[in-house]
């Protein structure tokens, strides 16, 4: 189980991940949006905001993550739980 | 360029590994079959187009195109496995054109010594497949290899200027592929595994590369490439049906265990060895690194629905799978994937000859201008020296 203050900065981690590839602050990015349809989002920034989540977090994103992982908020959602493991 | 430098396993310059040969057993019969008949209608269509889409290296691609020799493949910093970190941002300008150049020149050298091994494994295949249909078709593919081998040795001769000897983990795949004397297990570790490779890293060049000559051979390359994995699985899938519980756990394993060479070993080593930053450093950076996470996507997003489709994908094979975090690939439909990569070769192709035909009729015009007055030209003379460009590719998939 992770604790909501480690649920709290997980998804606070992967919000200003994206939002630095997209050059904007957390509150702009919207989490239910496709992050590939986000404006300005590209598939290799995107990977370069999960090697940033997986180093701020000590966790690993598999490959195949993004082939099912597909808004922001799924991706806060799929990180937890694999610190959860 | 006239003098390529060489680069072995023990550094730059040491000949003696990258001149010569290297011997491996092929066991095996030879095997003859006296059923002219055919058998599969697939396999025909398959020799049918590889006997239709030969293309040749020599006239195809614009050898007249100069690239940049500091950047010859138009290589954008994020396909530089270390670019992003302190190191490469402690590195001067001079020194970043070296790993620019070398990454290049590790990458063409891997493709060069792949194609050798399909050329290989492909004549083997002639050899040693029962069938008369399947002997047709990979004679054509031993062609297709042969021509590879040829446009990858010269663009790395002609383009870049450095090659490398080929990788252990390369090597280590191929080994086991030629030396097995069974052919479905050839077929396996060439047409789904190597192959699965050779598609990833091909696609990558061709979608985001930015020199021209470096787009347009690699989409031709491509189109190539979707027949023989189309063969090989048309192949297994028939022979897999065939098999015992025991013996396809015993392909399994090999498929498992080639997995993880392929997503562990496969990080351009004897680049970091030859430049001497901190070799396990920069090869720690690069298996991180989202160009790297780019291929290995693209890599499983075709190797593993191959494999699903062969019937390689027992409940003990998808548990591999999902340790290497790949599983997910397994659901996605790799015919769209390979009718797209007809498609932008066809549009390269059809851009690249709109080009020249727009350079020649200009070429000509010029020449009819410059004659009225008495000049010598004459309309084959343009034709000889009109440059050909090659068009970038149409479609920068993701």
């Amino acid at each position: 189980m992770t604790s909501q203050i480690m649920q709290e900065t997980i998804a606070a981690t992967v919000v200003a991940a994206v939002a630095t590839q997209l050059r904007s602050t957390p509150e702009q990015v919207d989490l239910d949006l496709p992050m590939l349809a986000l404006h300005g989002m590209e598939s290799l920034m995107l990977l370069r905001a999960v090697a940033e989540i997986e180093e701020a977090l000590d966790v690993i994103i598999a490959d195949d993550a993004l082939a099912e992982v597909v808004t922001t908020r799924e991706l806060v959602t799929y990180v937890t739980r694999m610190k959860s493991r | 360029m006239e003098n390529v430098e060489l680069v072995g396993p023990d550094g730059p310059g040491n000949m003696a590994t990258l001149a010569g040969t290297w011997g491996v057993p092929v066991g095996g019969p030879a095997v003859f079959t006296w059923e002219y008949d055919h058998q599969s209608e697939q396999l025909l269509s398959l020799y049918a187009k590889g006997k239709q889409r030969q293309w040749d290296a020599e006239t195809r691609l614009n050898w007249a195109h100069e690239v940049d020799p500091d950047d010859p493949l138009g290589m954008p910093d994020e396909f530089i496995w270390i670019a992003g970190s302190p190191l490469w941002d402690r590195l001067p300008t001079a020194e970043r054109t070296v790993v620019r150049r070398h990454t290049a020149a590790w990458l063409y050298s891997q493709f060069l010594h792949g194609e050798q091994g399909a050329l290989v494994c492909a004549a083997k295949v002639v050899q040693t497949v029962p069938d008369l249909d399947a002997k047709f078709y990979a004679s054509t593919q031993v062609v297709d290899e042969a021509r590879h081998v040829e446009a990858y040795s010269r663009y790395l001769r002609d383009k870049i200027g450095i090659r490398y000897g080929i990788s252990s983990s390369l090597q280590g795949l191929l080994d086991t592929t030629i030396r097995d004397s069974r052919w479905d297990i050839t077929y396996l570790g060439m047409q789904v595994l190597i192959e699965g490779l050779a598609l990833a890293s091909f696609s990558i060049q061709r979608d985001y590369m930015t020199d021209p000559l470096a787009n347009a051979f690699n989409a031709y390359v491509l189109q190539d490439e979707a027949r023989h994995v189309a063969f090989g699985q048309v192949a297994l899938r028939r022979r897999y049906r065939e098999l015992s519980q025991v013996e396809l756990r015993e392909r399994e394993e090999f498929a498992i265990e080639a997995c993880w060479a392929l997503r562990e070993r496969f990080v351009g080593e004897e680049i970091w060895r030859t430049l001497d930053y901190g070799a396990e450093e920069c090869i720690a950076l690069a298996k991180r690194s989202p160009a790297m996470r780019k291929f290995r996507q693209r890599l499983f997003s075709r190797i593993v629905p191959a494999l699903k489709s062969i019937n390689l994908y027992s409940p003990r094979m998808q548990d591999a799978l999902r340790q290497l975090g790949v599983l997910g690939f397994g659901e996605l439909d790799t015919a769209d994937v390979s009718t797209e990569d007809e498609r932008i070769a066809e549009e390269i192709e059809r851009l690249e000859l709109a080009a020249r035909k727009k350079e020649i009729d200009t070429a000509m015009e010029v020449g009819r201008s410059e004659t009225i007055p008495g000049g010598n030209g004459t309309e084959g003379d343009f034709r000889s020296q009109a440059r050909i460009h090659v068009s970038g590719p149409v479609d920068r998939a993701s």
